[in-house]
Formats: structure tokens, C-alpha cells, sequence
């Protein structure tokens, strides 16, 4: 049970994780002319979780969530997934919410914390989002599945939140296109539990239109996102 | 949850499932290095299928650079096919490779055509490899797998694009595409990996991480830049051929990305040609003269 409510804990949207400074993608795309109705959004969340999160975010967060007590693997899954992330919108959005995810934790007191914040503050550590969310979620109690759903459903809900603010699209369609996003992220965490071991060697993307629409967004003269 | 144990090395991106009895096993070699102002093919290892033409100096503000074509002889890669072309640019070498039109990837059944290559420029050398775009027919499974060692003060631009064609109208697209490009220094430090996987189905589908677009590619500019380039102008410059495009920079100071979206192979052979003049101009400071197809 306390699993379970640990994960509620993490994925609740009260929780100041950050991401609410983030629309990973969904401005830029809407700035390209996508129309981001229901159907559009859904297609977008399957898109992005299955060509991005399920090869690069979801990797790094099983890595780090191994890695826990082991500081320097954390490093070097961080510095992999660095190199291994060629938007620099994406890279700098990924350090910024993993930074404010990290910081949460360290006031709350979460265990591990404040060491990998003196380390992403000297600058050893990019701290990167998945790898942040892999290590201490193992701290706060997480089993691995749990981290994982959290982690797809975090970029699942960040995207959502962003289409709404956006006003792309109605509270309520945004609510099932959510809604239509739970089964492929399912599916997603049943493969990844099926693959081979994994290493930082299996980070992979592919995810060209949104990387397009990203890069496009950094230079944008008005936005509402970081990225 | 697997994980494997953590292994410093980088492993490299070829598959196991390919049969090594099936298709070509071919490895071909071009070194250049620059003599007397002028950059000169010292060694040259090209079998079959495997064809490179002479140098041409085609830009006459640039003399030291050397501009050869480099292609298929058979009419693409087909299955089974491991092909391997290592070029190396030596101490300030200028060299451009380009291709005189597109490679189709013949449909694969059960043994992908794999090309791996790799890319070394030494200290101040300018490489330049711009293939035409792959043509990946119905069936077709293709990994590509690309390593760019790069020296202090070299620069280099590598650029890959993929399109589709079905020349019997079936409806059936290929099977998988895979890409792996590692940049790395002169002293083998990981600088920027890409790696991505891709099929035919989810490249047709509705959810296409092309979104409505059907042809791809990818410009690498390495190194020293000598002007900028502007990422409005350049998006604003390609839209009229149907490309949506964007420039970032690379992890670890590398250099730039330039991704560019297309409806066809025809627009996006265009557009990344287009592209291609901007990185030239920021790298070499000169427009590269029209390379005659």
C-alpha cells in the first residue's frame, strides 16, 4: 500500500516538481499550425511516449533507479543521457525540471537529496529529470514499475496541462485524450519489463517534428513555455 | 525490470540477427592529406560496389578543397548487404564527398543492408559527406551506423536523409530503419550520440513521429564556425520547398543540428542541398560552388 500511495504522492500535480513551466513540444507544435484537438493530442502523447520516453527517459529512469547509492553511475547515466539528447531545448528543459524536482526533495528531506543537489550545483551532475526521478523515487519507496508509470505519466499529464493553458484544446477532451494515452503507456511498460537488460547504450529518439517543433520554439519571440 | 551491468564501453550498433552468410561483406578505405596547397586521395581501397570518381576543384575561391563523388554500383544496397566505408581526412585536408543520386534500399527480407561508417578528421582538416538521400523501397530493413572522430580544430558537416517509395502503389511500406551516429573527439570521448529505430508501420501510421511529412534528414556542423547562422532565415529560406526545418546546438559545444521535414525524397534532396550551402558558408566562410548531378 505504501508503494502505491508513494506513486500517487509523486504524480500528484500539487506536488512542485516544476513541470508546469514546461509544455514539452506542445507550444512549438501548435506554433508549426498543428491543430491539437483531441484525437491530435492523443496521437501526439502516443507519439512522444513511444518514440522518446520509452527509449531515452524510461531507460534513464531504471538506470538511476539502480544506480541509487552508487554516485558515480548516477554521473555517468546523467553525462550519457546528455550527449545522447541533441535539442538543446529538450536538454536544458530536462536539467531545469530535474533541478526543480531535485530541490523539492531536498527541502521536503527526501534521503539522498541534498548530496545530488551539492553535486548538480557544482556542477558534476547535469541532473537530468529521469535520472533525478529514478534515484530518489527509489528513495521515497517506488518499486520500479511504479517509477516508470509515474515518469509516462508525468510527461504525459505535462503535455495535457500545457494543450489546456494553451487553450488548445477543452479541459474535457484534454481529460480523455489523457484518458486514451493510459493503455499505450501500459503496453510501453510491459515491453520495457520484457526487454533485455538495459544500458545507457540504449538510448534512442525518434522524434524529428518535435524536435523541429522545439528547436523552432527556443527562439520564438512570445511564449508561455521554457520549452 | 532488467539492467545491465554497467559497462564503460560504448558498444557498437550492429545488430546480431544478421546472417552472415547472406549478401555482400564488403569494406572500402579513402584517405586524403593535404600536398602543395592541394588536398590529394593518398590511399584509396574501393571495391565493388563500391565507385569513386575523380577530384574536381570545383571551387575555384577554394582551392585546396577536392570534391569527389562517391556511389553504388549496383543500383543500392540490397539484402544482406554489410558494407563498410572508413574515410579519414588528414592534417588539413579539405574534402567534400558527395553522391551523384540517391541509393534505394531494395527490399531485405529477414537480413537488413547494414552500412557503417566511419568518419576521422584530424587537426584543421574540413570534411564535408553529404549523401542524397536513402530510398527505402517496400520491405526494405536498413541500419545505418555512422562513428565522426573529431580533432581540435576540424570541421565537418555530415548530413543523412531517408524518403520512401513504393513503386507498385501496394501500400506497403519497409520494414525498419535504424541509425546510430556517435561524434566523438580525437581522443574517443563521447561528444553526441543519436540513435533511433524506426518502422514502416509507425512511419505510416497516424501516429508518425513525422507527423504528415514522408521524408527526413539530418545535418551535423562540426566544429570552428566562422559565421553564424541565422535559425529564421534559414527556416524561412527552405519553407518555399515545402521543408519545415529547425537548427539547435549540439551537447558538449559539438556544434549544430539542422533537422529538416519533407512531403518527398525530391523536396527534401533540395532542401538539404540548400541547407547544406548555409553550413558550408558558416564553416568555410565561402558559398560552395554548384556540384553538378
Amino acid at each position: 500500500m505504501l508503494t502505491l500511495l508513494a506513486t500517487l504522492w509523486q504524480s500528484d500535480s500539487a506536488f512542485p516538481n516544476g513541470a508546469f513551466a514546461f509544455s514539452n513540444g506542445i507550444e512549438g507544435l501548435a506554433e508549426l499550425g498543428e491543430r491539437l484537438d483531441r484525437d491530435r493530442l492523443a496521437a501526439v502523447l502516443a507519439t512522444t511516449l513511444t518514440h522518446r520516453w520509452a527509449r531515452m527517459d524510461a531507460i534513464a529512469v531504471l538506470l538511476a533507479f539502480a544506480a541509487v547509492d552508487d554516485l558515480a553511475g548516477l554521473v555517468g547515466i546523467d553525462s550519457r543521457l546528455e550527449a545522447a539528447t541533441l535539442p538543446a531545448p529538450q536538454r536544458s528543459g530536462s536539467r531545469r525540471n530535474g533541478l526543480a524536482f531535485l530541490t523539492s526533495h531536498a527541502r521536503i528531506g527526501t534521503t539522498g537529496a541534498s548530496a545530488l543537489k551539492v553535486e548538480v550545483d557544482a556542477r558534476r551532475l547535469h541532473g537530468h529529470l529521469p535520472v533525478m526521478q529514478g534515484a530518489l523515487w527509489h528513495r521515497c519507496g517506488l518499486d520500479e514499475t511504479s517509477a516508470l508509470a509515474a515518469s509516462a505519466y508525468g510527461a504525459a499529464s505535462t503535455m495535457v496541462s500545457a494543450a489546456v493553458r494553451l487553450g488548445l484544446v477543452g479541459a474535457v477532451d484534454a481529460q480523455r485524450a489523457l484518458a486514451a494515452t493510459l493503455p499505450v503507456i501500459a503496453g510501453l511498460i510491459e515491453e520495457i519489463g520484457a526487454r533485455s537488460p538495459v544500458s545507457a547504450d540504449d538510448f534512442a529518439s525518434m522524434s524529428p517534428l518535435l524536435d523541429i517543433a522545439t528547436m523552432r520554439h527556443a527562439t520564438s519571440e512570445v511564449r508561455l513555455f521554457s520549452n | 525490470m532488467n539492467v545491465a551491468p554497467r559497462d564503460p564501453t560504448f558498444r557498437v550498433a550492429v545488430p546480431d540477427r544478421l546472417s552472415p552468410t547472406s549478401g555482400r561483406q564488403v569494406t572500402a578505405g579513402l584517405a586524403f592529406v593535404r600536398g602543395g596547397g592541394r588536398t590529394v586521395l593518398a590511399r584509396q581501397h574501393v571495391p565493388y560496389p563500391f565507385h569513386i570518381t575523380r577530384s574536381f576543384a570545383l571551387d575555384p575561391r577554394l582551392p585546396e578543397l577536392a570534391t569527389l563523388y562517391l556511389q553504388s554500383a549496383s543500383g543500392g544496397l540490397y539484402r544482406g548487404d554489410r558494407l563498410r566505408l572508413d574515410i579519414e581526412a588528414g592534417r588539413g585536408a579539405h574534402v567534400h564527398l558527395t553522391s551523384q543520386a540517391a541509393t534505394v534500399v531494395h527490399r531485405t527480407p529477414d537480413a537488413p543492408a547494414l552500412l557503417t561508417t566511419t568518419v576521422t578528421v584530424r587537426e584543421h582538416a574540413f570534411l564535408a559527406l553529404t549523401n542524397d538521400p536513402f530510398i527505402l523501397f517496400p520491405e526494405a530493413s536498413f541500419v545505418s551506423s555512422m562513428d565522426v572522430t573529431v580533432a581540435v580544430g576540424a570541421r565537418v558537416i555530415v548530413s543523412d536523409g531517408f524518403a520512401t517509395h513504393d513503386p507498385e502503389a501496394r501500400g506497403c511500406p519497409f520494414d525498419r530503419l535504424e541509425t546510430c551516429v556517435r561524434i566523438l573527439d580525437a581522443d574517443g570521448r563521447l561528444i553526441a550520440t543519436e540513435r533511433s529505430n524506426l518502422s514502416g508501420r509507425g512511419f505510416a501510421g497516424v501516429s508518425s513521429p513525422l507527423g504528415t511529412y514522408r521524408a527526413m534528414g539530418s545535418i551535423l556542423v562540426l566544429g570552428p564556425r566562422l559565421g553564424e547562422i541565422d535559425p529564421h532565415a534559414l527556416t524561412a529560406e527552405v519553407e518555399p520547398l515545402g521543408c519545415c526545418a529547425g537548427m539547435s546546438e549540439l551537447p558538449n559545444g559539438g556544434g549544430l543540428i539542422i533537422r529538416c521535414l519533407t512531403m518527398t525524397g525530391g523536396n527534401l534532396a533540395r532542401a538539404m542541398d540548400h541547407l547544406f550551402a548555409a553550413a558550408f558558408i558558416a564553416l568555410m566562410g565561402e558559398r560552395p560552388a554548384r556540384r553538378p548531378k
